[in-house]
């Protein structure tokens, strides 16, 4: 055959590394989270020693821009978080950086994974457009749920994935999914308009300065002194570190700030609204302002109470659920292995595993108690599992799995909620699918309000307008189950009110409210509370309160 | 004066405002109206609730409360103290008290659509509404109707007494209001008359409500219609009543026989104010505070400082001074065209040139020397026969005008039109747009890199190298933001297409629109005109953005200087000097190519090139003592034609059933000459034995027809097309329908079932013999969709081999408009076509194959992973839409009771991971040991009879694939990799387009068809593998790092092959949301890019067959090939033999 001649085949791009010896005068620069976890996360990461910073919210303005540079057809989420970097960059420069001091004095980190959608393939995306926008070379790490850094450098890496960095991360993502719970729960209901806002950021400054001031846990002197050159000397360090973890307080401590912060805040907790859970893509539920339409903002605006989750403790137990499953469907399959090994195998991964879901619950329940036990527990990755086994296989691991079909269903059984919002960025593979089956869900499920919509980047307006569509029915049945509650309590909403000027505790962000079956508002619940606050005081008679 | 409380209702829809006077005591409506408020809401609203206080005295601010609703009412919430009321809460609410029967409500208005279900909610004994509304895209609404009865000149009387009722119909694209008004256009240009082409658009947008909006849920009866469309236009309920009673019918509702279901489906009295009437009943259970009516003040005085909501994201007007503008007209206005003047008695001879474009018409005369003559040019009027006619009479007067004579000796075409303008006139060529463009560019202009033509429809780039087109870009099938767009939106602000230009440079600032999406476009001036943006600011912002969708959105390029450094722009739409302003500072802007500068022309004959870029191709190709074809100019003049489209001229020689247009042209008939050049007839001869006669002296034409067969009526001269057709193919091997076939064919599979035991003494065991016994007799239906194109060979042997009969393995049909059609409607998603064309497969499983002879199973496998030969990848994974499709079409089929369970019909839908041997053993013995009462060894034998099935699939490919490209080497000729997914051999997934090209010669590779052998593989990757580049000879992970898509793998090495073969060329094919292809884009350009291997693609493909841009494509392509096999070949003789 007649050949091509001598040809530079296109090869991927050349990876830069990032180096120790870099890390004083490099920016590691992260974003993809909510922006009260991208700060917490950058936090986390200083108070190691590195230079960290999360980059600004997502805007319109990103979105334009990583179409401009980026593939066509990409995801939503892809399209925000690539062009929020690009922007970051382009602004730098505009600043009057060269792009040379840029590339060299930035890395961004983010996370990926092997499959199955394409959220894997977002660092790639990232390069691409780096690239298309004169930014060459410019540093992208990848902390893969299952590589960790993916660097070959030969050197020593720049970023060090050490058990205190794993440590940083777990406590900031805590924090935020705490606090970002926190905060919404209560805005809706907000007496002065701002004042949750302002008592948020006080939160998140106080949180980023425990973050950042925190000493890594380091054994004793003797200890380590004791143990220097032997085979467990690393075993105790490491143990150290996870009990300095699990025992100490200053976590606590740190959050129980915060809840008194809050706790200056007044509510106004009898206004009737509608509680919507929002659900989805994770990126796309968890982020705020044009990213998702300002999903949280508008909705508050109409008048409804917005229910997160706390969104990276339930990402981490539901990958932690996925691992094990999986190694159970394959328990006794030895791949030629010996059987005794395989089960050896087997066993001790379920029980890190196990032990994992179990540091990881407590944890997350230390700093709900901190806050007062006002936030429903984590949904157990077991029951999700089971609600949505006769929809969606939770076997199909991509995206949020089974997470969407089965939190839809968990939400409006438990009585937590009034209407389910599922946000799904365009494009997304395994969301859209799941849409699918939503409304087969919907079917069997009575009295169940839920709502799909799709952040494209266009058509907020439409897409508002869909929310208002479901959030109409929602308001009735907050009405209506309000209006209820009232007509079975002796006591008229009046009594109740006065009764809540009287004990400002109960208008505290932190006061936990008793949460009926079969009642969801919180209003509702209040009103049933105060009934019976009243119902057990002697002395108040039927005429008014005394 | 009476103090009765009144309500006003008002609905501000994206075409009208309604208003209703409502006493809410006694529900009496005292006032309504409703008018078109043409971007102007407030001030309609205004003059409606004016007249409102005018006429009934009584609605004072005291007793007056105002609710509001509709996509344009939110302002009037602060300017008349009223209260917004969500439409379709509001169109509920009016239904439920005035129609409290209906279970179903249909409204259609001008952007959105709204279905509601009422449905019984068993928990409360009342009703619960499952309210629908279309996301984001407005196709399958009333603005889909307006702009294309415009278009067709049909005044709104007219339009409200279109039918459908009895009118013949024809496909048209309804999921996309472009895509629709991409098909009204092809047929009207085959002469369908305009009553059969809205018929066809009532049907588009029924058929695209009710397999989207309805989310798979059965519209019950009674449905009511509501709406503007629904409620004036006849035809439009005649569509609901025609489509809706089948589908109660497939899903067995009962109906009384004694009722007409069509009777069922009615609009109601006083249908276009239900939204309004919703909002005044909303108002009933609010507090007597909400809502009061604060005057009329607050409006007028809105509505007095022209004010809208906020402005958002204005951006600088096109130009930032009368300097600046003056400055940029002087540098790029064209100078005016002046007509060459001749003496008269003098005999002019020149060429002739006709572009036949979808909205315009164009011609030009040129001499011999290339000069240009005389021009015209003409909006189309409906038919490009009767354009064309118009056009040459024009340009002969350019002559004879002046007292000379024209002497036509050649006659060149192109444009949509161009086969039928060379078969009715008599055209020496026929070229496509792009190679006209092309052509007429370079022959004026040198040094030119780039050529960007911008015409009604398309948008063209063209690449230059040396000379020669090197590459070129097309817009797929959506025509964002075209020309024809910018002209249509001028015509509804009032604005001649002429003025465009002199209007938009008056804005000072402009909105900034998205692009992208025509449609998406269209609601974003409905929103800005909200906002108060201006006339002249909307056109300036639609000029601004034109230039982002012809680089960043068709071209994908953001670096331009990558192109080249001299840039022409041309097509009608560059006449427009708004648009060359935008597209000039765009340009620059993204320019970066290290201190240079774009030099930047627009073509002097901007609308006319192609027309030039036809007679010039002309002068190139004819000798001149040659005679020309063309029929002449008396000739054309005195052309007569009829058209036929009906049962009568429906094609039955395939399944496609194409329903042709039949052109009776009468000329002279010394003149008709020429056979026809596919069918070697002459064309007088084609209506032998027509159920249409052909009246003497008049020839015909046959367009519409989808293959070759079609262009001829009778059995005879369809089989010599045939014939030949079949010589081409034969010699021309496609592995795409090859692979296609083979996928699902049965490989004989020797038993590997235990025997079944003699005695049995348990009752397991017995349970089990019977199970073993009637595998014989057991029917699997398996859907003919997204990875059984690849791995049917392993389930087929897998069950086979147990012993159920080869011959009760049934797949689907395969793919179809029909197929598609008929199941889209279970469907309650929108995600890639072949993913959405599962569902219509099992459709056909259930209501086709199981009607014929029942199915005991549908098995619909969850495919995670898959076996692989390419060890250095990171995952074998399939992409999650497939895996979690048979899920969501389970639900499709479940969730208004379970279809299969009613049928008796078992669904399996079995996870299973085919790249883990033993975990897959596992999976499928755990679901069907009880199904066919299988041991652990015989599943496995069965599992490992798969995988042996799966490997004799690919080497059979393989080898037919290594011997043609052993004859392509030899012969010197092109191969085409099909860069695709295994789901794209489906022939009603890709549209049949692959086929074209074996037709024309190319055979066709799919990636798993590509051999593996050493021998291959080694002249290939050898050096690579020793350099330590790759690792083998089948690793990707020096193109791409994230290798653990299987099929992105395949493609991405598929790439790599081609680009390292010197017979192959790539041809992309993708659909549109696709999530694994929209990252390696730009990676399987780099790789055949970097190799200098030509790369062409077909992407975004869905339901949707854009036959106008495939066709324009397929012909840029074949002219490239052409030219590649003519270089291979000049370059092979020129290398000494030995």
């Amino acid at each position: 055959m007649q050949t091509r001649g001598h040809i530079q085949h296109f090869r991927r791009p050349r990876e830069r590394t990032f180096t120790q010896d870099q890390r004083p005068h490099t920016t590691i620069l992260l974003g993809g989270l909510s922006p009260r976890h991208d700060r917490l996360v950058a936090a986390s990461v200083r108070g190691l020693g590195y230079r960290c910073r999360a980059l600004p919210n997502v805007s319109r303005e990103s979105y334009e821009i990583a179409r401009e540079f980026g593939n066509n057809g990409f995801c939503n989420p892809n399209y925000f978080t690539v062009g929020n970097l690009v922007k970051y960059v382009l602004d730098r420069e505009a600043a009057g950086m060269s792009r040379r001091e840029i590339i060299d004095s930035h890395v961004f980190l983010t996370a990926s994974s092997c499959g199955t959608c394409r959220f894997g393939m977002y660092e790639s995306e990232y390069r691409l457009a780096l690239s298309n926008a004169g930014f060459d070379g410019f540093r992208i790490l990848v902390f893969g749920t299952d590589d960790g850094i993916d660097q070959s450098t030969g050197q020593k890496a720049g970023l060090d994935m050490n058990l205190d960095f794993f440590l940083g991360l777990i406590n900031a993502f805590n924090f935020a999914d705490v606090l970002n719970q926190f905060h919404y729960q209560i805005r809706g209901y907000e007496v002065e308009l701002g004042s949750v806002d302002a008592a948020t950021e006080d939160a998140l400054v106080h949180l980023e300065h425990f973050l950042e001031t925190r000493a890594p846990d380091e054994p004793t002197a003797s200890r380590a002194r004791g143990l220097a050159g032997t085979p467990l000397e690393s075993k105790v360090t490491f143990l150290e570190k996870i009990l300095h973890q699990l025992l100490d307080d200053e976590g606590v401590r740190a959050m129980e700030a915060v809840r008194h912060r809050y706790d200056e805040v007044e509510l106004d907790p009898f206004q009737v609204k509608p509680v919507v859970k929002i659900i989805g893509e994770f990126w796309a539920q968890n982020t705020e302002g044009d990213g998702n339409f300002n999903i949280h903002r508008f909705l508050e605006d109409e008048g409804a109470e917005v229910f997160v989750v706390r969104a990276l403790f339930t990402r981490l137990m539901y990958l932690l659920h996925m691992h094990k499953q999986a190694a159970k469907d394959r328990k006794g399959l030895t791949d030629g292995r010996s059987r005794l090994g395989h089960y050896y195998a087997y066993y001790r991964k379920r029980a890190l595993l196990t032990l994992a879901e179990r540091i990881l619950q407590r944890e997350n329940r230390r700093l709900l108690e901190a806050m007062g036990g006002v936030q429903h527990e984590l949904a157990d990755q077991y029951e999700l599992a089971r609600l949505a086994e006769p929809y969606w296989n939770w076997r199909t691991c991509s995206g949020e799995s089974h997470l969407e079909v089965a939190e839809n269903i968990y939400y409006h059984t438990h009585d937590l909620c009034h209407m389910v919002l599922s946000v799904k960025p365009f494009g997304c593979m395994p969301s859209t699918q799941s849409d699918g089956v939503q409304i087969r869900v919907v079917e069997d499920h009575h009295g169940m309000t839920f709502i799909p919509i799709e952040t494209s980047g266009d058509s907020e307006v439409i897409a508002h307008s869909r929310i208002q569509m479901a959030l109409g029915g929602a308001r009735q049945r907050a009405r209506k189950e309000f209006a209820d509650v009232l007509d079975g309590c002796r006591w008229s909403l009046g009594d109740m009110r006065a009764y809540a000027a009287d004990h400002p505790r109960l208008r505290r962000p932190s006061y936990r409210i008793p949460h009926t079956p079969g009642v969801v508002g919180r209003a509702a619940n209040l009103a049933l509370h105060v009934n019976e606050l009243l119902e057990a005081r002697p002395a108040v008679a039927s005429g008014g309160i005394t | 004066m009476s103090t009765r409380p009144l309500s006003v209702g008002v609905d501000v829809g994206s075409t009208t405002a309604k208003a209703v006077l409502v006493d809410v005591t006694t529900d009496e409506i005292l006032w309504r109206d409703y008018q078109r408020h043409e971007g102007r809401q407030l001030a309609k609203v205004l003059e409606l609730l004016r007249k409102m206080e005018h006429d009934v005295p009584e609605m004072t601010v005291d007793a007056t409360r105002v609710f509001v609703t509709g996509s344009g009412a939110a302002p009037l919430e602060k300017h008349l103290g009223a209260k917004f009321v969500q439409e379709v809460n509001a169109v509920a609410l009016a239904v439920e008290r005035l129609h409290p029967d209906v279970n179903s409500v249909v409204e259609l208005g001008g952007q959105d659509a709204k279905i509601v279900i009422f449905r019984d909610d068993g928990a409360s004994g009342g009703k619960k509404k499952i309210p629908t509304m279309n996301d984001k895209c407005a196709g399958g609404t009333g603005a889909v109707l307006d702009k294309i009865g415009a278009k067709l000149g049909i005044p709104p009387d007219e339009l409200a007494e279109q039918r459908y009722d009895g009118v013949e119909l024809h496909h048209v694209a309804g999921k996309c209001g472009v895509f629709a008004e991409t098909d009204i256009n092809s047929l009207q240009l085959v002469g369908i008359p305009t009553d059969q082409l809205m018929a066809s658009l009532f049907d588009a947008i029924v058929g695209q409500n009710l397999s989207v909006l309805t989310r798979g849920y059965t519209l019950r009866p009674n449905v009511l219609l509501l709406g503007g469309p629904n409620t004036f236009i006849r035809g439009m309920a005649e569509a609901w009543k025609a489509n809706i009673p089948p589908i109660w019918k497939e899903r067995e509702l009962a109906i009384p026989a004694d009722v007409d279901p069509a009777s069922l489906i009615y609009v109601p009295d006083d249908a276009q104010y239900f939204a309004a009437l919703g909002a005044v009943e909303y108002g009933k259970h609010e507090e007597d505070r909400t809502g009061r009516y604060t005057g009329l003040e607050g409006l007028e005085r809105a509505v007095g400082r022209d004010e809208g909501e906020t402005r958002a994201s204005a951006l600088p007007g096109l130009c930032g001074s009368a300097k600046e503008l003056e400055a940029f007209k002087r540098e790029f206005r064209t100078k005016p065209f002046v007509p060459a003047t001749f003496r008269s008695g003098e005999v002019v001879r020149a060429v002739l040139g006709v572009d036949g474009g979808s909205t315009s018409t164009k011609g030009v005369l040129v001499d011999h020397d290339g000069r240009v003559l005389s021009k015209a040019y003409q909006l189309a009027k409906g038919n490009p026969i009767e354009d064309t006619k118009e056009i040459v009479a024009s340009l002969r007067a350019s002559v004879e005008d002046q007292g000379a004579t024209l002497e036509v000796s050649g006659f060149g075409v192109t444009g949509y039109a161009k086969d039928v303008l060379k078969d009715v006139f008599g055209a020496d060529t026929a070229i496509v747009e792009t190679v006209a463009h092309a052509t007429s560019a370079l022959h004026l202009y040198d040094d030119v890199d780039v050529i960007c033509d911008v015409g009604g429809q398309d948008i063209k780039i063209m690449i230059i190298h040396d000379g020669h087109v090197k590459d070129f870009k097309l817009n797929t099938q959506c025509s964002a933001g075209n020309g024809y767009f910018l002209q249509s939106t001028a015509k509804s602000l009032g604005v001649g297409v002429e003025d465009y230009a002199d209007m938009a440079f008056q804005a000072d600032s402009m909105p900034a629109f998205g692009y992208g999406c025509a449609v998406f476009m269209q609601s974003d001036i409905v929103n800005f005109q909200r906002q108060g943006w201006r006339p002249e600011q909307i056109m300036a912002g639609l000029a601004a953005v034109l230039p982002k969708n012809i680089w960043l959105y068709v071209a994908q390029m953001p670096n331009l200087a990558r192109l080249g450094r001299r840039f022409v722009l041309q097509g009608g739409t560059q006449r427009n000097l708004a648009v060359v302003k935008a597209e000039v500072d765009f340009i620059r802007s993204r320019y970066r190519g290290g201190g240079q500068e774009p030099e930047i022309v627009v073509h002097e004959h901007c609308g006319e090139s192609g027309a030039i870029g036809a007679a010039l191709e002309v002068l190139r190709v004819r000798k001149d003592a040659e005679p020309s074809r063309f029929v002449g100019l008396d000739e054309t003049a005195a052309t007569t034609y009829t058209t036929t489209t009906n049962e009568d001229t429906r094609c039955h020689f395939c399944k496609n059933q194409c329903l042709r247009t039949f052109i009776d042209v009468e000329v002279a008939a010394s003149s008709a000459n020429g056979a026809d050049p596919i069918s070697g007839e002459d064309p007088a001869q084609r209506a032998n034995g027509s159920k249409v006669p052909l009246a003497g002296g008049a020839r015909r034409l046959i367009v519409g027809n989808s293959c070759e067969k079609g262009l001829v009526e009778d059995v005879d001269a369809m089989r010599v097309i045939k014939t030949r057709l079949d010589a081409t193919t034969d010699d021309t091997p496609n592995l795409v329908e090859v692979s296609a076939r083979a996928a699902f064919r049965s490989f004989e599979p020797t038993s590997v079932a235990d025997p079944i035991p003699r005695a049995v003494a348990t009752s397991r065991a017995r349970r089990r013999k019977r199970l073993m016994e009637a595998r014989g007799d057991l029917r699997i239906g398996i859907p003919r969709a997204l990875a059984m194109f690849s791995v049917a060979p392993v389930f087929r042997t897998y069950f086979e081999s147990l012993g159920v009969q080869p011959r009760n393995i049934v797949f689907s049909d395969q793919t179809s408009q029909k197929l598609y059609r008929e199941g889209a409607k279970r469907g309650a998603i929108d995600p890639c076509f072949p993913s959405k064309v599962a569902i219509p497969h099992v459709h056909n499983l259930i209501h086709i194959k199981h009607a014929k002879r029942p199915l005991d199973i549908i098995f619909f496998p969850m495919v995670d992973d898959v076996p692989s030969e390419m060890a250095d990848a990171i995952g074998h994974r399939i992409c999650p839409t497939i895996t979690a499709t048979p899920e969501a079409t389970r639900a499709a089929f479940t969730k208004e009771g379970d279809t299969f369970a009613s049928k008796g019909i078992r669904f399996m839908n079995t996870f299973v991971n085919m790249g883990q041997p033993e975990l897959f053993e596992r999976q499928m013995y755990q679901d069907f040991k009880d199904v066919l009462g299988l041991s652990p060894g015989e599943n496995r034998r069965a599992i490992q009879a798969g995988l042996d099935a799966l490997k004799t699939f690919s080497d059979e490919l393989r080898a037919l694939t290594k011997s043609e490209l052993k004859r392509l080497e030899a012969d010197n000729r092109v191969g085409i990799v099909v860069l695709g997914r295994p789901y794209h051999a489906d022939g009603g997934i890709n549209h049949t387009t692959l086929e074209e090209f074996q037709k024309l010669g190319y055979p066709l590779f799919t990636p798993n068809s590509l051999p593996v052998d050493d021998d291959v593989l080694e002249p290939l990757f050898g050096d690579e593998v020793r350099a330590g580049i790759i690792r083998s000879h089948l690793d990707v992970r020096d193109v791409w790092k994230n290798a653990y898509s299987e099929n992105s793998n395949w493609k991405l090495w598929a790439a790599k092959f081609a680009a390292r073969h010197p017979n192959l060329v790539g041809l992309e094919i993708n659909n549109f949301r696709c999530g694994h292809d929209a990252p390696i884009f730009s990676v399987i350009e780099g790789i055949l890019e970097a190799a200098g291997t030509p790369i062409f693609s077909f992407r975004d493909l869905d339901e949707n067959k854009p036959s106008g841009s495939i066709k324009i494509r397929i012909e840029t392509i074949h002219y490239f090939l052409q030219r590649l096999q003519e270089d291979m070949a000049s370059r092979a003789s020129s290398v000494p033999a030995g």
